[in-house]
């Protein structure tokens, strides 16, 4: 298996893209660490049967509560996967929130919600993961983005910005980190079916569902495979980019 | 083993130099130290003995002693021995 040894920390797993995420490194081998926010009681249970699924496969996997808006949260949090398994050699920063309206009716609230957990906490995530990639000098960080984050979406200006804002994070850490082996990686994925796209009024799925070339929706396996390959040695010589994943429909 | 051997170590370990041609003299340059190895020896140094180097402090350093000398002054008594 091709994540063999490997330890994967996904943020934001128990559920929709995440919890797809980790199942599938887990399959590929990797030990999987499972974030989730206590913030609603469910995602424990989420977060805990996930783990139960990967080790019933066969699997090994942790699972880790931390508010990544919260620097010695997500510190404490790097430092339990470390604990338990010694290192992290693949962070997935898949954790996000969407509080979508246009912008005159945006509360500030809303913004720094979106901002602080799409983005900041895609920051302290990595800033304190890296610290286990520079010492082994090999290291796999993606961050799921958004094509919101590079055409724009109405009523999505805040989310759009955090998402737009984590391909320029990529990008820059990719610049930096190349020389130890590490590579920076986004995803962005389009209409995937999860429960934060489910929201949507049936006559907005309708419309894009039109425009989509592969005519149908995505699902989060999809973009699962997506990343377990950019995690892979497999994609070693592939840093700083950002890969659309959504039908088709911007090329 | 010494505060100065110590740091000689893990600075010897990033840069993949020999470390008998770290000395106190010795610039980060003539070390072959890119900043990027820099901020890795600041954060290894900072987690081994337990200190927090800032920034306006580090950019202070002009050479290996520098360095050292920093953090033997500020590494508390006990964890000397």
């Amino acid at each position: 298996m091709e994540l063999e040894g490997k330890v994967s920390l996904v943020t934001g797993a128990s559920r929709g893209i995440g919890k797809a995420i980790a199942l599938k490194l887990a399959s590929f081998g990797a030990r999987v660490a499972v974030n989730y926010v206590a913030i609603e009681a469910s995602n424990k249970v989420d977060a805990d049967n996930l783990v139960e699924s990967i080790t019933r496969l066969g699997g090994e996997a942790m699972s880790v509560e931390a508010d990544i808006r919260d620097s010695e949260a997500a510190q404490a949090m790097v430092e339990q996967v470390n604990d338990k398994w010694s290192k992290i050699d693949i962070l997935v920063n898949n954790a996000g929130i969407n509080r979508d309206t246009l912008l005159l009716r945006m509360s500030d609230n809303a913004w720094d919600d979106v901002i602080n957990t799409n983005l900041r906490g895609a920051y302290l995530c990595t800033k304190f993961a890296l610290r286990s990639m520079m010492r082994q000098e090999w290291g796999r960080i993606i961050s799921i983005s958004s094509v919101a984050g590079i055409v724009g979406n109405t009523g999505q200006s805040n989310y759009a910005a955090s998402k737009g804002g984590l391909i320029a994070f990529t990008k820059s850490v990719a610049r930096e980190m190349g020389s130890r082996n590490i590579t920076v990686n986004a995803v962005a994925p389009g209409y995937i079916i999860t429960g934060m796209t489910d929201k949507l009024p049936s006559e907005t799925r309708e419309a894009m569902l039109a425009m989509i070339p592969l005519q149908r929706f995505g699902q989060p396996e999809d973009v699962a495979e997506l990343v377990a390959f950019l995690a892979s040695e497999r994609a070693g010589y592939i840093t700083g980019q950002v890969i659309t994943i959504d039908g088709g429909v911007f090329p | 083993m010494t505060i100065e051997e110590q740091i000689r170590d893990i600075v010897a370990k990033i840069t993949r130099v020999d470390k008998s041609i770290i000395t106190r003299e010795s610039t980060f340059k003539e070390i072959k130290a890119d900043s990027l190895d820099v901020v890795q020896a600041l954060v290894a140094v900072e987690e081994t003995f337990g200190i927090e180097i800032p920034d306006e402090e580090a950019q202070q350093f002009k050479n290996f002693g520098d360095f050292v000398s920093y953090v033997e002054n500020h590494v508390t008594q006990t964890e000397k021995v």
